[in-house]
């Protein structure tokens, strides 16, 4: 799958997540099949301009990344819309008794982000570069885990999250073999 | 060159990031994923290959994090052993010239 390639080499990815188009900004919803993708897709809002249903194709922009639609489709089994849009959040899914939307630490943040990020290459400069980049995706797009009970109601949650960040991060490159 | 003395280095199949004050380290090979604390990062960073690790914790853990010089030892060589096993280290009873990426 070289596109995967090339888009790491332009610092976008691929991310095994729905992802959906509400007033003008784009959510993601990622985690594992049976997570519960397709069923976040199915919960939305009628108004909402869906993206994929399965893998998300992201690329940073001047003030953060942008979701654009993808051919990709799950048990949807259809494409998502030809658009973008800048991304508002990303969720990482468990299912629950009850909608609760809950913070992550950045290493955690990036753990998870890095399992469900489509890549197949060992190169190590590629790596590097999506290791960069999934640390500079965690530090400028809020990330959190949404436990989510499989009705609409989840969506207003997702719409009113607290987007404050807990605090400023700071990236910093490891010294080059110093 | 003193006895007895373990040498460490990082791989050139690993990634490495800091983000939020921890350290994040990822082996290309096998796409395993560690995220490294205080003292594991003081290791990490100073391993250049040519310090013996008996020099780096002196220097940057006993120091650094004020614990007793014996139990860091053990500590670091339980931590390099990991690590090494992952393939996110390189030991060597001799020094190392750190892998140049392929």
């Amino acid at each position: 799958m070289r596109l995967n390639l090339v888009l790491a080499q332009r610092g976008g990815f691929l991310l095994h997540a729905a992802s959906a188009i509400c007033d003008g900004q784009a959510y993601l919803f990622s985690g594992v099949s049976g997570a519960g993708k397709t069923t976040m897709t199915r919960l939305a809002p009628p108004h909402i301009t869906l993206l994929t249903d399965e893998i998300s194709y992201l690329r940073p922009n001047a003030d953060g990344y942008s979701a654009y639609g993808t051919p990709f489709a799950g048990e949807l089994a259809r494409s998502g819309k030809n658009c973008s849009a800048p991304v508002s959040a990303l969720f990482f899914l468990e299912q629950g008794p009850e909608n609760r939307v809950e913070e992550l630490s950045s290493a955690e943040a990036v753990r998870r982000l890095m399992r469900n990020i489509l890549f197949f290459a060992e190169d190590p400069v590629l790596v590097e570069k999506l290791l960069a980049t999934a640390c500079d995706f965690v530090s400028r797009v809020p990330i959190r885990r949404l436990t989510f009970y499989p009705d609409t109601r989840v969506w207003d949650e997702v719409q009113s999250f607290d987007r404050n960040f807990a605090a400023a991060l700071h990236e910093e490159e490891v010294p080059e073999h110093a | 060159m003193p006895e007895n003395c373990t040498y460490i280095a990082r791989s050139s199949s690993i990634a490495a990031r800091a983000l939020a004050g921890e350290m994040m380290v990822m082996n290309s090979a096998d796409s395993t994923f560690f995220t490294l604390n205080e003292v594991a990062t003081a290791i990490f960073q100073a391993a250049d290959g040519h310090t013996p690790l008996r020099e780096i914790v002196r220097d940057h853990i006993c120091e650094q994090f004020d614990v007793d010089p014996d139990q860091a030892q053990a500590d670091a060589e339980q931590f390099v052993a990991e690590l090494s096993g992952h393939g996110i280290l390189l030991v060597s009873d001799h020094p190392l010239s750190l892998e140049t990426p392929r």
